[in-house]
């Protein structure tokens, strides 16, 4: 069970907890952007109309007799 | 919270398996929408699928990549990474805890009364061994004499295809019992295993094998939604371990791998404001600061 009567340090404030967060922030965006870029490039090549190809016909590999 | 996710979970399990004309039909539904990516594993072969498993698609256009290639058609899957990475890069693995249908599954069997039993930590990366072998290297390189792969994952293991399309569709359709093999029965005896593990150990398919998890995974340090962990405020109760779905010691580091952002931690575990969650650089819910009145008033 808890030990809720135990102390909390003092100096252990939110803005402690967003200086430990702040180095990675950059990343996400680039990773974002990528994302995006190889989403939309997937959609200009017609992959989806693939993917449409695919999911619409009964596959024997996925049941296991195929 | 939980009772949110839990509905939430509902939700999608329904839209990803919205199409309820089967019976009548009996076959697979065959709409516009199945060009979509779903966000969890969901067989797209399942006759109530409304989308594509991102999996399987990924492992079909690597298996067709080469003769693809030849044919003047250059199709890597660009559509299916660029969605995971959409998803995994806003929100790491979440979408394994609020929107799988094979997850929530799990989640439900694991509520039947049993003894509970935990796994060796080393076992959760056999899911990268998995998503590695089975889904982008047999797939890609080991090639039938017409130059086109074949999807290992779907074909060889994937249990949610043979729950969710298999079984049903040996019902739905009886001219397919006809190709029952030894690879159905192998299929059925992984989803009977990992069924039974269900019961005993908590979700040991995303842990052990899921490479869609796997994936999900990598983007968990460096997704724009995290969570914080704050060490000069966690007491090490180990609270948020006993209750974690996965299995995830929290108390030793936020965005673990293993971490489906079900967010139970942070809402029921710590009782100590050591959990804060961050969208970008804007602090959603300062732990600290939210559980302090309620930490004043247990005492």
């Amino acid at each position: 069970m808890h030990a809720l009567n135990s102390e909390k340090p003092e100096h252990a404030t939110p803005r402690r907890q967003a200086e430990t967060a702040a180095p990675l922030r950059k990343f996400p965006l680039i990773l974002l952007v990528v994302s995006l870029i190889l989403f939309i490039s997937g959609l200009n090549s017609g992959e989806p109309v693939s993917v449409w190809e695919k999911a619409v016909r009964i596959c024997l590999s996925c049941i296991g007799i195929g | 919270m939980m009772r949110v996710r839990r509905w939430i979970q509902v939700v999608a399990t329904f839209l990803s398996n919205g199409y309820l004309m089967f019976p009548f039909t009996r076959n697979i539904y065959q709409g516009r929408l199945k060009s979509l990516c779903l966000p969890g594993l969901n067989c797209y072969s399942c006759p109530a699928a409304t989308g594509a498993c991102p999996l399987g698609s990924l492992q079909t256009f690597l298996a067709n990549v080469r003769p693809g290639f030849d044919a003047g058609k250059f199709h890597p899957g660009f559509y299916v990474i660029g969605t995971l990475g959409l998803i995994g890069s806003l929100a790491g693995r979440m979408p394994c805890a609020w929107l799988c249908p094979f997850g929530f599954l799990q989640e439900l069997i694991h509520k039947l009364p049993s003894r509970k039993l935990e796994i060796p930590s080393f076992v959760s990366r056999f899911k990268y061994i998995f998503l590695v072998v089975f889904v982008v290297f047999l797939p890609l390189f080991i090639l039938d004499p017409y130059g086109y792969g074949t999807t290992w994952f779907c074909k060889h293991i994937c249990p949610a295809g043979t729950l969710e399309a298999g079984l049903p569709m040996l019902i739905l359709q009886p001219s397919l019992r006809d190709l029952v093999g030894v690879l159905f029965y192998s299929k059925l005896t992984i989803l009977f295993i990992l069924l039974a593990a269900m019961v005993f150990i908590r979700r040991p398919f995303c842990r052990m094998i899921c490479p869609l998890g796997a994936i999900y995974s990598l983007f968990n340090r460096v997704s724009i939604f995290k969570m914080i962990h704050d060490p000069d405020v966690c007491v090490k109760c180990k609270k948020c371990y006993l209750d974690c779905p996965m299995g995830v010691k929290f108390y030793e580091g936020a965005n673990q791998p293993d971490c489906i952002r079900c967010l139970k931690c942070y809402t029921e575990s710590c009782h100590y404001g050591a959990i804060s969650l961050e969208f970008g650089t804007y602090r959603v819910m300062p732990g600290l600061t939210r559980k302090k009145d309620t930490l004043q008033e247990s005492k």
